[in-house]
């Protein structure tokens, strides 16, 4: 719906952005603590982070499927490394996206849509490990913005190495 | 003065005499039978072994009833090819042979020809006949000239030495009798069983063996397992570093017992060693050599000390072409590709400084003593075997029977002279060698070392006497030293090695003559050459029999009189005269630490002087018996070893018999079934306890458990729910899934490929574990002797630990087996290329790595053999590193249906 007027900085179109489900898509969560039967008691644990993201666009028109991929890994800091706990976590969520000028979108669903879903993967992670008779683990907060442009970085300089050499 | 047992002898004659006599009645008939066979065309004779083939095995006729027949023909077949008639002491000695015994035959009387008689009667059963020899040349020579007679009787005869082709192996080990050494033949019984079908194994059984120089086999080597080993990780730097250390040891510092050829630190030479270690940097700070991360370099540094202290340079070992390389101590002879185990080898390589081999592990073994057990029949021929009697008996079940000569011995042996001092012994020596030197009498000198081989040498030198050293550093012309020995005044020191299989012939070599005059001047006519030389030869012949023959000097006694003797049969081969003496001091090895007191006492009743030599029956006596208290002392070593081996001997005996029957078998889905169902009882057993509720089962467990060791999603919780379920229906439900999931499998491979699965998944899987099994077994026996410290017999409790450890192998090898059948499964379209892609990939890359060094070698032979049915750990190991990021609930990219974390990303 264009006004009357038709005045041209009417013209640029509302963005419009709604999630409509949210969910998780796929977990693993491996004990190895009690697996194994290792002693928990007071040892210092090294906890690593991975977050790997992806977005594709799904069959009905402007909906697209994000989809924050957690990777955290707990280990015994001192002494002999061995793995605490694996936790894999894929959190998705489907977002109607409208109006997004074309070279805006990919930035879009891979900064401003797990932002969205982050909250809920942050209490996922401490209630599941918490669950795990682990003191529970709040992840801090990613700041997606930075992760864009390390990982625009990344393809850019994979892009040089991969041309070959005259 | 005759004893009771002398008066007895005298009367009754010796069991050996009784033996001797028993088969004279059968020389008699094949003689009586001689003038049957000689009126034979020679297609007649040839005739007469088909006859006797169908006869034995087609009429069930025992070998005895054949045997004058068959040895009358064999006697005949021998003179038409080669022109020699056996004697009736050889007829003898092939029956003894035939009947399982050791015939002693002395050196020179023809014992290759012997050994014809029963390999010719004993083929005849169409089951192969080994004729085992010392080394290959022997082997060689033995089959090409004895295969005349072979051939002139219509028999193939094959012969088997190192680096020949499977094929060539195979039709030498085809033939009805095939000569090879002691080691080829036990290097292809374990080659054989680490082959993956029956048309690739190259032995057919083990019928009848008559062993050559049966003593140096089975008694020399029998404490020398055969060892097909492979090479494990370098630490060669680390064997560098410990030998810098060990020189600094003083005297204190270590304990050595030549007795037992030990070597042990003291207190003071562990703690010298732990501060030397920690201010070299090897031990790490705050660590003590006592503690159990310790083990290596304890390892190192004691094999370290026992290279410096037990073996000595040209000793034990000589330095060549920048290897180490063992001597036998019984020969003399290089041991070449010889490896002490156990890192000593390394340690010797560090001190001398050459290059360090990387340690090998053990593929396969096994020792002479239990490779010559497999045989239904053996029988061995040597010149000394009485000495061993008792342990040829007890071990191999082989009597020992004395033949005659043709012609009796015609050797003086003297009474052994003993000086107080080794300075006194060696002037001695040199006048005795001087003497018989003098008169013309060839002199064979024999010696335990090399280094006293070369020191005798010096003194010789000194003494102005030419002479000829015979030891491992002159291997290359051993031959024309041999053949020289017998020459007039020829004086030749020797370590005990001097040329078995060779004669030392009176006079000189005529063929070794005859050759040299031929190559000095080619355009001489080979017949005119050859009449002037026999016509010389004869002639030095006679002057060198007026001198006496060939004089033996032994300069020391062996650690076994069988050695002794054999050095003394060097001479009076034949009926031809010599003379044999030994001369010994008080200060010689043997008599230092094995000799009694009382030989001290009777020497000083005797009243010795200075530079003089004592000459005395008692003295002989004393110096016997020290011998025979080495002797018992080296069997009861090879006892207690062959105790020890025989444990591990019935278990590579049951794995061995078990892969040959798999290879067998054509259909194998009945023992890989038995094995699942075996499984599934551990299984239920391990998860649920017997007359439990189902409330009580480890559902959850079980369910991972079956579904990783046999490929099943089973619905446990569900069956756990229902009415009247129990352990047997359990049982029943898992052991019905995975039949149809097999047949399922089955039908999808078709029935052939799954055969042909099957079968390479378990050999493949038995070879492994059997490997390990060896090495843990190489483990436990390295440790289990401390448990006598504890009272306890450490060979039963070897037994019982190998017993133990022999089930559980067996059980996880069922386990093994059984869960990488359920992991096997036919590939999509998509993964064959995907498979084909990286297999391309790989040997491009092969390929460009080695392209600097050498040309690309053959892709088909470089890579590993691609099986685009299989998947799993079979289809070449797949590399996890490749995959990069996969998902902890995604199925593993290995292919096998279960999932990443359950699978290769398995968390332990």
């Amino acid at each position: 719906m264009t006004d009357a007027n038709g005045a041209p900085a009417e013209a640029a179109p509302q963005i419009r952005m709604q999630v409509l489900a949210q969910y998780v898509r796929d977990m693993s969560f491996e004990n190895m603590v009690a697996q194994k039967g290792l002693q928990g008691g007071d040892v210092q644990p090294d906890i690593q982070v991975q977050v790997s993201l992806d977005a594709r666009k799904r069959s009905v028109e402007h909906q697209y499927e994000v989809i924050t991929k957690f990777k955290v890994t707990s280990k015994n800091k001192s002494g002999s490394a061995e793995t605490l706990f694996l936790l894999e976590l894929d959190y998705g969520g489907i977002f109607h996206v409208e109006n997004v000028p074309e070279d805006q979108l990919h930035p879009f669903l891979l900064i401003e849509c797990p932002r969205l879903l982050f909250p809920f993967v942050r209490r996922i992670i401490s209630d599941v490990t918490r669950d795990g008779g682990f003191p529970p683990l709040n992840v801090d907060t990613v700041d997606f913005l930075a992760l864009y442009r390390m990982e625009l970085a990344r393809r850019a300089e994979a892009q040089k190495a991969a041309q070959p050499v005259q | 003065m005759l004893g009771l047992g002398t008066l007895a002898r005298k009367i009754f004659g010796t069991p050996n005499d009784r033996k001797v006599k028993s088969v004279r009645s059968l020389v008699a008939r094949i003689n009586d039978l001689e003038p049957e066979f000689q009126a034979l065309s020679d297609e007649g004779i040839k005739q007469k072994t088909a006859e006797f083939q169908r006869r034995v095995q087609e009429g069930g006729e025992s070998l005895d009833d054949l045997l004058p027949e068959a040895f009358a023909n064999c006697r005949e077949g021998a003179r038409r090819a080669l022109g020699l008639r056996a004697f009736d002491v050889q007829l003898m000695g092939g029956i003894f042979l035939h009947q399982g015994n050791i015939a002693e035959m002395k050196t020179g009387e023809g014992k290759t020809l012997v050994a014809t008689f029963p390999a010719y009667l004993n083929a005849l059963a169409g089951k192969g006949v080994h004729v085992v020899t010392v080394n290959d040349y022997l082997a060689k020579r033995d089959a090409e000239w004895m295969g005349k007679v072979y051939a002139q009787l219509g028999l193939a005869t094959g012969v088997v030495y190192p680096f020949q082709s499977d094929e060539e192996k195979k039709a030498a080990y085809a033939a009805d009798i095939t000569y090879a050494t002691n080691n080829e033949l036990g290097f292809d019984y374990l080659r054989d069983n680490m082959k993956a079908s029956k048309e690739e194994m190259r032995q057919r059984g083990h019928f009848f063996a008559i062993v050559d120089e049966v003593d140096s086999i089975l008694i020399d080597e029998a404490r020398t397992p055969l060892i097909i080993s492979g090479p494990s990780q370098d630490r060669s730097d680390l064997y560098t570093k410990v030998d810098k250390l060990i020189p600094e040891l003083v005297e204190e510092h270590y304990k050595l017992d030549e007795k037992t050829r030990n070597v042990t630190f003291t207190e003071e030479g562990n703690e010298f060693l732990e501060k030397r270690l920690l201010e070299t940097g090897l031990l790490p700070e705050g660590q003590s050599l006592y503690d159990p991360e310790s083990t290596t370099i304890v390892h190192h540094v004691n094999q370290g000390l026992r290279a410096h202290k037990l073996f000595n340079r040209d000793q034990q070992y000589i330095v060549r072409d920048d290897e180490i390389m063992l001597i036998d101590e019984f020969t003399g002879r290089m041991m070449r590709g010889r490896r002490l185990s156990d890192g000593l080898h390394q340690a010797i390589e560090a001190k001398e400084g050459v290059s360090i081999q990387p340690e090998n592990v053990t593929l396969a073994s096994v020792t002479f003593q239990n490779y010559f057990r497999l045989y239904e029949k053996l029988g061995g021929m040597t010149g000394t075997a009485a000495t061993e009697a008792e342990e040829f008996m007890e071990i191999y079940g082989l009597g020992v029977v004395e033949v005659p000569t043709n012609r009796p011995v015609a050797r003086a042996d003297e009474h052994d002279a003993v000086y107080r001092t080794a300075r006194e012994k060696h002037d001695g020596i040199v006048a005795s060698i001087k003497d018989a030197h003098e008169r013309g009498q060839p002199i064979l000198v024999g010696t335990t070392s090399i280094d006293k081989s070369e020191a005798l040498s010096d003194l010789l030198k000194a003494a102005g006497i030419p002479h000829n050293v015979l030891n491992a550093r002159q291997h290359e012309q051993e031959a024309q030293i041999v053949a020289d020995a017998g020459k007039l005044g020829a004086v030749t020191i020797a370590t005990n090695m001097a040329g078995r299989g060779t004669d030392i012939q009176l006079g000189g070599n005529v063929e070794m003559k005859v050759m040299q005059a031929l190559a000095a001047d080619p355009t001489a006519h080979p017949d005119e050459v050859r009449a002037r030389i026999e016509a010389e030869h004869a002639e030095e012949k006679e002057r060198v029999k007026e001198a006496g023959g060939l004089f033996v000097l032994g300069t020391e006694r062996h650690e076994s009189r069988r050695i002794d003797n054999q050095l003394r049969g060097r001479s009076g081969r034949q009926g031809d005269p010599g003379r044999s003496a030994f001369f010994l001091s008080l200060e010689d090895d043997l008599m230092r630490i094995f000799g009694s007191d009382r030989l001290d006492k009777v020497l000083s009743t005797l009243g010795m002087k200075e530079g003089e030599a004592i000459v005395h029956p008692w003295v002989n006596k004393s110096l016997e018996k020290a011998q025979a208290k080495v002797e018992a002392r080296n069997f009861d070593i090879r006892k207690q070893l062959l105790k020890f081996d025989d444990v591990m001997n019935d278990q590579r005996k049951a794995i061995f018999s078990q892969r040959l029957e798999i290879m067998e078998t054509e259909d194998l889905s009945e023992i890989a079934q038995d094995m699942r169902y075996q499984v599934i009882d551990d299984l239920i057993d391990q998860h649920m306890p017997p007359r439990s509720y189902a409330d009580q089962w480890d559902i959850e467990g079980m369910h991972r458990a079956v579904q990783d060791k046999l490929g099943l999603d089973a619905p446990l919780a569900k069956w756990a729910q229902e009415e009247g379920v129990d352990l047997d229906v359990v049982r029943e439900r898992l052991c019905e899934a995975s039949d149809r999931q097999m047949t399922e499998k089955a039908e999808a491979f078709g029935p052939e490929t799954m055969r042909s699965i099957e079968k390479q998944i378990l050999l493949q899987t038995i070879d492994a574990k059997w490997r390990e099994h060896l090495l843990t077994l190489e483990h436990l026996r390295s440790v289990v002797g401390f448990r006598g410290y504890a009272q306890r017999d450490p060979l039963s409790e070897y037994k019982t630990e190998a017993f133990a450890l022999f089930e559980s192998m067996l059980n996880s090898l069922r386990q093994d087996v059984t869960q990488k059948l359920a992991q096997v499964r036919p590939l999509s379209e998509e993964e064959q290329q995907a498979m084909m892609r990286q297999f391309l990939d790989q040997q491009r890359a092969a390929a460009a790595a080695e392209a600097p060094v050498a040309p690309a070698p053959q892709p088909a032979a470089a890579a590993p053999q691609p099986t685009p049915e299989l998947v799993g750990a079979e289809a070449g190991e797949p590399d996890p590193a490749a995959w990069g990021n996969v998902a902890r609930n995604d199925p593993c990219p290995c292919g096998s249906g279960l999932k990443y974390k359950h699978c290769h990303g398995r968390l332990d």
